[in-house]
């Protein structure tokens, strides 16, 4: 086999694959579980799926300077277990995380450990065989789970982002292994994330956030809309009094057990925004009752918004077709980093 | 920067290009500190904030 021209990588050559296996982990290029070998062709494959060339530049780390081409994402994808087809999206959450407002330095570094949650949108999701249903927030099909994959894999071998080095995570969360999700665009009665966010009902896309682990809760004894958002807003708030009382992006997923009563009800994304944004506040004083007194500072009755406007709130739907459960997934740190969303194809600096 | 992060300042000076990057080093945590004790150790790091500014830039 010849290198292709264009790939500017390091090649290495190995006698059998437990060897490969074994170089990169002692090279600290892995998360500890096995990779597929990033052989000339299959990278090659990734970039040409894309019809992107291997020096393509898909961003540009803010705080460092540091540019991320094609081929070296690419790399990362392949050792991911990626396909080619996979690749599309992996660009696209990468050039999402890149953007400057979603503050990639930050919210990879903080003790916080949040994780990049990643949600596909559009035509590409059926594609490449994304399933936004059973296990939703769960390794739900092989796309899923290596596209996010990859991009743990980018940030650690591109970004020094790797436990004591760049991330300083107290704790971080499972998510910091893949986190990628598809939303449910066929079974549910509301605009996608990316029509929400981008303005286009076709646009395949990735929204990128900052997220910490999800938070389960459960009500399926009711149909009144304003009652389950009740048991969401009451886990935003829970959130604001354990972890952070400042104001970013949550994202709330609605499984299609609930969906259909807020289908029932005529209620829109945009009503459970307007709820939430009305409905998830609390007063500083609440965290006297948790143990944080000591940061009150007599201001017990100014009141904290979880949201900043009601477009913060990131409305998903997915989930697998039975149980009354719903998720809150907090954002790392209030809005320092704000969701990204970028539409898969687009080129970010032609 | 406090004694937790000392890796993380090193190794954020070699990326930036700025290896040996020096910086004053005090005690972790300072987030449930008092005022005293966050006074004292300002007071025991603040002589060698001089040092570090007038310290010849290494080429």
């Amino acid at each position: 086999m010849t290198l292709p021209a264009t790939l500017q990588s390091n090649r290495i050559t190995f006698d059998d694959p437990l060897s490969v296996q074994e170089h990169f982990h002692s090279r600290g290029w892995t998360d500890g579980l096995p990779i597929v070998p990033p052989t000339p062709d299959a990278v090659t494959a990734c970039l040409d799926w894309a019809g992107l060339p291997a020096e393509h530049l898909v961003g540009v780390e803010p705080v460092r300077g540091r540019g991320l081409t094609a081929e070296k994402i690419a790399v990362n994808a392949v050792m991911a277990g990626c396909l080619p087809m996979h690749f599309p999206v992996v660009v696209t959450a990468v050039a999402a995380m890149l953007a400057e407002p979603f503050l990639l330095h930050g919210s990879t570094a903080s003790t916080g450990g949040s994780a990049i949650l990643l949600i596909v949108n559009g035509p590409i999701r059926n594609e490449i065989g994304m399933d936004a249903t059973f296990n939703a927030l769960g390794p739900s099909d092989r796309a899923s789970t290596c596209i996010g994959r990859a991009v743990r894999l980018v940030l650690g071998n591109l970004l020094e982002v790797r436990p004591g080095e760049i991330d300083r995570s107290t704790f971080g969360h499972p998510g910091k292994i893949s986190w990628c999700m598809a939303e449910d665009e066929e079974h549910s009665p509301w605009i996608s994330l990316a029509e929400e966010r981008l303005g286009d009902p076709h646009v395949s896309a990735v929204t990128a956030m900052a997220a910490m682990a999800p938070r389960q809760l459960m009500n399926e004894w009711t149909t009144d809309p304003e009652e389950i958002l009740d048991t969401f807003v009451a886990e935003i708030k829970a959130n604001m009094r354990h972890y952070s009382i400042w104001a970013g992006n949550y994202a709330i997923v609605i499984p299609p057990q609930l969906r259909q009563h807020f289908a029932a009800a005529g209620w829109s994304k945009s009503d459970i925004q307007n709820y939430v944004f009305e409905q998830a506040r609390i007063r500083r004083g609440e965290w006297a009752d948790c143990g944080k007194g000591a940061i009150v500072h007599g201001k017990d009755d100014q009141e904290y918004a979880a949201l900043p406007d009601p477009s913060h709130l990131l409305v998903i739907a997915a989930g697998g077709p039975a149980g009354g459960f719903g998720a809150v997934i907090p954002p790392w740190l209030g809005h320092k980093s704000r969701a990204a969303t970028m539409a898969v194809g687009a080129c970010v600096d032609c | 920067m406090t004694e937790k992060f000392v890796t993380a300042a090193q190794l954020m000076g070699q990326v930036l290009g700025a290896e040996g990057y020096p910086f004053i080093v005090t005690e972790h945590p300072f987030s449930s500190a008092t005022t005293d004790e966050l006074g004292a150790r300002a007071r025991r790091v603040a002589h060698t904030c001089g040092d570090h500014l007038l310290r010849p830039r290494s080429t």
